[in-house]
């Protein structure tokens, strides 16, 4: 904001405040507190002429109580409280005053209530004889009389009381010398010749006379400094001091108030003028402003009729064109449902059909859609011609694998089969080693004749020339396993070839359908992967089986030929021995020795027939999980047999001729 | 705005309410004696936890004194003892004045120390002699108890404090008035309610001015008097102490030694023995020294008795039971 307008606003802010100063101060006199205050003015001055009333019966009534006296005194007091409260109105100098006069008020309250109690003291105990003396005389009177008839007596007592009582009603001084001399009168009488009795009752009644006198004065006194405490004066100066003050007070909120209705008229005038001035610049600004208005209306109108023109000029155009496009719409759209009908045969597979080419935009997506179509096709008939060639190629495969699980089975029967030859031929080897053992046992007794032993050994001979057919059979039954370890070797390569062949087909097929769709190119892969996958275990295992089982044949063989040859030695020596027998007495220790060795050799050749047992046992299960794995190859095969000629079908929809 | 002031303006010059109050009736006493009211309206919530509160030992020190142990009501409202005991069994110095009617009494204790009930329920409390408390210990015990607590919560904004206490307290022996004797049904117009015996021992009571100091409406406690204003009733009973100054004691004025409250007569009979002092342990006796002592003679054995008949008509009912 600029300056002249904050200096406006502290002024305006500025005669608001003055305003409401002037208005606080003209309200300043609270009313209520006023009316609260003069009614405990006058309730005090009530109550001071209630307690002077109160204070002269108890001074001159015989029957009285101090209780009225009290109570009043006791509301005076409080009363006199209240006052303290001085309205707020009363301000500064006035209100100090005030208090002034406030405080002598209260001064004056306390040292009422003093006096009171010092009067009701004094007044109770001058009351007390006042009351008793007309009682004592007369108790005086009657006893003296009836005693001593003493008139003087009976008289003076009379005057006292007479005097005592006019003393009492009066303030009259010249009663007290005639109440002292009738004081002194009785006492002159009490000096004569009375009884005790009388004598004390006389002094008694002397006594309360005497305390009546001093106390009359005393009590006048207390009465008439009350009644001054408590007189109209005191309290009409304490009236009008309040009066003033608050008549003070009300002139200086009427000042205050015509000083805030003047402020108030400046304040409306000096708003009137602001108001008229501002008001009239207004007028001004707004004769200026109309014209201004008006001229600028002018201006519009001439360019909103132009503008009206242009846009009419554009309206024209813009409905035309809109004819137009919506010719060329409804044209497109004739195109698109022509190019729907053309090319609604692509949905039933048949990618021989072509769109017709046009000039227009529709002819551009014909002719994409077309080539698309013809790319299609091509891709379709690959892929057909790809899965033709998986199908023979499987089919071909699956007869090489079928004989090569025949075959299979073939070698596990077949090892079978020589591992009972060779559990026959090691049983065959513990009979020689038996009957080698009965020989020893039964050359030992012929040592001397040597004919019997003779007998022996041509029977042991023939026996032993025997085994030379045996060791024959052993040796085609070891050529037999040999044979079936290189069928498996060439089984094993033929499924080296078939895999490789498939792993080819599967690629190549996996290319081709993914070219087509999704859904058979997630099947190829699985199938390829899974047939590898079986393919190469098998091969893998067959070849371990293989090199175990040439390893253990070529042992067997080994020792088969060491047999053979120590079996066609000990035939040689038996028959050195029969043609020299003559000479079998003389070398039966050779013999014996020569039959423990045989016995010996017989015993080797056992364990190793043992062994070679063994070691079948363990060809016969290789071979026989060999067979296993090949019927899961064959079995593999025709899962990828079924899944290929699914995909056949399914390419075999696609018209592509 | 201007007519706001306009109107502020005409307010100070018409005052709303009149400037003269309405004049105070003025009651004019029929008599110097006056009967008790049958009935007072005092908040009862107010009564009842007073009453609590005054037979409270929780107010002393060591907790074994209240304000009953001092004023039974079963015993006219004092221990009828010479002095009471306070706390670690403390001997009084005066003679404990009756509970009863001690509202209508214009100052406490018999010195007049204290004005209102309310002030007086101080001077026990802090006595030595009697309960040797404080406030603080008062409302600090007070406030443990939930009782209290709850019951100070229904009546008083501020709950438990010593001006609360006072005021409960106060209240309650406001309600200890005893209206209706035979004497107060004799003021309402029963001439029969007394004797004629006792109907002359009133007028012996009037003629002697024994009524020049008993009078109002407690036959008495309305204003000090010097003890013995006939004769040296002090030196005469002899080992004077302190309390004996009376009045002196609280205004150090020498008019004011021997000066003590007038006694109030109502119940009399119930709350012996008599005086400041005690001394006095029959109505008898108390008739005799006072006319000895205020009145300069020896009453009559005639007058004495007479006198004491009237007096045992001053005794009224509590809650509609007689003392």
């Amino acid at each position: 904001m600029k300056k002249h307008q904050w200096f406006k606003i502290a002024t305006i802010f500025s005669a608001a405040i003055f305003l409401i100063f002037l208005v606080i101060q003209s309200l300043s006199i609270d009313l209520e507190h006023h009316q609260q205050y003069q009614t405990a003015l006058a309730h005090q001055n009530e109550r001071k002429a209630i307690i002077n009333q109160e204070l002269l019966k108890s001074r001159y009534e015989l029957f009285f109580s101090y209780d009225p006296l009290v109570n009043h005194l006791s509301k005076l007091q409080a009363t006199q409280a209240t006052l303290t409260t001085i309205p707020n109105f009363i301000r500064g100098e006035d209100r100090a005053s005030f208090q002034k006069v406030l405080a002598k008020s209260s001064q004056a309250i306390e040292q009422t209530e003093i006096l009171i109690e010092d009067f009701k003291s004094q007044n109770s105990a001058f009351k007390n004889s006042l009351r008793y003396l007309p009682s004592l005389v007369s108790e005086i009177a009657n006893k003296t009389y009836a005693q001593s008839k003493q008139t003087n007596l009976s008289a003076s007592l009379d005057e006292l009381v007479q005097n005592i009582l006019l003393y009492n009603l009066t303030s009259s001084e010249d009663l007290t010398s005639s109440v002292k001399a009738t004081i002194k009168k009785l006492q002159a009488i009490r000096e004569q010749n009375i009884s005790e009795e009388e004598s004390f009752l006389i002094n008694l009644a002397n006594r309360h006379a005497e305390i009546i006198l001093s106390y009359k004065p005393r009590i006048d006194k207390l009465t008439q400094q009350i009644l001054g405490l408590l007189n109209t004066q005191q309290s009409e100066e304490l009236n009008k001091a309040y009066y003033d003050y608050y008549q003070k007070a009300v002139n200086k909120a009427n000042i205050y108030r015509h000083f805030a209705y003047a402020w108030s008229l400046i304040l409306l005038g000096w708003i009137s003028y602001l108001a008229t001035s501002r008001t009239l610049q207004l007028l001004q600004k707004s004769q200026r402003a109309e014209s201004a208005l008006q001229k600028m209306n002018e201006d519009l109108e001439a360019k909103v009729k132009e503008r009206t023109a242009q846009l009419s000029d554009l309206w024209a155009q813009e409905c035309l064109s809109e004819k137009k496009q919506r010719r060329e719409k409804e044209k497109l759209q004739q195109r698109v449902r022509e190019l729907g009908t053309e090319i609604a045969s692509v949905s039933q597979g048949d990618l021989t059909i072509r769109a017709r080419v046009t000039e227009d935009e529709i002819g551009t997506i014909a002719e994409f859609y077309n080539f698309t179509l013809e790319n299609l096709r091509q891709i379709i008939v690959q892929v057909q011609i790809v899965v033709q060639k998986v199908v023979n190629n499987i089919k071909s495969n699956e007869i090489a694998i079928q004989k090569l699980s025949e075959d299979t089975d073939a070698q596990r029967e077949g090892i079978t089969l020589a591992r009972e030859t060779i559990q026959a031929m090691a049983n065959s080897i513990h009979t020689i080693a038996a009957k080698a053992v009965r020989v020893e046992s039964l050359v030992t007794p012929m040592m001397p004749t040597g004919e019997p032993g003779a007998v022996l050994i041509n029977h042991n001979v023939e026996e032993i020339l025997s085994m030379p057919s045996l060791n024959g059979k052993t040796d085609e039954k070891m050529q037999l396993l040999q044979s079936c370890s290189q069928k498996i070797a060439q089984l094993t390569e033929i499924i080296h070839q078939v895999t490789f062949h498939t792993n080819g087909v599967s690629v190549h097929s996996a290319n081709e359908e993914s070219r087509i769709s999704d859904d058979a190119q997630n099947l190829s892969l699985i199938f390829d992967k899974s047939l590898r996958h079986t393919s190469k275990q098998a091969n893998e295992e067959i070849e371990k089986l293989i090199a175990e089982i040439q390893a253990g044949i070529n042992e067997v063989l080994i020792t088969m030929n060491e047999s053979t040859n120590k079996a066609k030695t000990q035939t040689q020596m038996i028959k050195a021995t029969r043609q020299n027998l003559a000479q079998v007495a003389a070398m039966s220790t050779q013999i014996n020795q020569l039959v423990n060795s045989i016995a010996l050799s017989a015993s080797e050749q056992s364990q190793a027939s043992s062994r070679v047992n063994e070691i079948l046992e363990r060809v016969t299960t290789m071979s026989t999980k060999t067979s296993i794995s090949a019927t899961d190859v064959a079995t593999s095969f025709k899962k990828l047999l079924t899944v290929t000629q699914q995909l056949q079908d399914r390419v075999s929809q696609f018209k592509v001729n | 705005m201007t007519i706001g002031l306009w109107r502020s303006s005409q307010l100070l010059e018409k005052p709303r309410v009149n400037e003269e109050p309405k004049p105070i009736a003025i009651t004019l006493s029929s008599g110097a004696i006056e009967p008790i009211p049958l009935t007072r309206k005092l908040d009862n919530r107010k009564v009842e936890l007073g009453k609590k509160l005054f037979n409270e030992p929780k107010l002393s020190k060591d907790n074994t004194i209240s304000c009953a142990s001092c004023h039974g009501l079963d015993t006219g409202g004092t221990d009828q003892l010479q002095f009471s005991r306070g706390v670690n069994n403390a001997l009084g110095v005066v003679n404990t004045p009756t509970v009863f009617n001690s509202e209508f009494n214009f100052r406490m204790h018999w010195n007049g120390v204290v004005t209102t009930l309310e002030e007086q329920v101080d001077k026990p409390v802090y006595s030595e002699r009697v309960m040797a408390s404080s406030w603080p210990e008062v409302v600090s015990k007070l406030q443990k108890s939930p009782e209290y607590t709850s019951l100070f919560a229904k009546i008083y904004d501020d709950r438990i404090n010593s001006d609360n206490i006072k005021d409960s307290i106060a209240t309650y022996e406001r309600s200890l008035y005893t209206p209706n004797s035979r004497f107060d049904k004799f003021l309402r117009g029963e001439p029969n309610a007394l004797t004629s015996e006792e109907q002359e021992g009133y007028s012996r009571f009037k003629a002697y001015g024994c009524v020049s100091c008993h009078q109002g409406i407690n036959i008495g406690g309305n204003l000090f008097q010097t003890f013995g204003l006939f004769g040296n009733y002090f030196e005469d009973r002899g080992e004077i102490t302190k309390a004996d100054l009376g009045r002196f004691n609280v205004t150090g004025n020498e008019e004011d030694r021997y000066k003590f409250r007038v006694s109030s007569l109502r119940n009399i009979e119930k709350t012996p023995p008599y005086f400041h002092d005690g001394t006095a342990e029959t109505l008898e006796e108390a008739v005799e020294l006072m006319g000895k002592y205020q009145l300069g003679r020896q009453l009559s054995e005639e007058d004495i008795q007479l006198i004491v008949k009237f007096l045992k008509t001053l005794t009224g009912e509590y809650q509609g039971r007689p003392l």
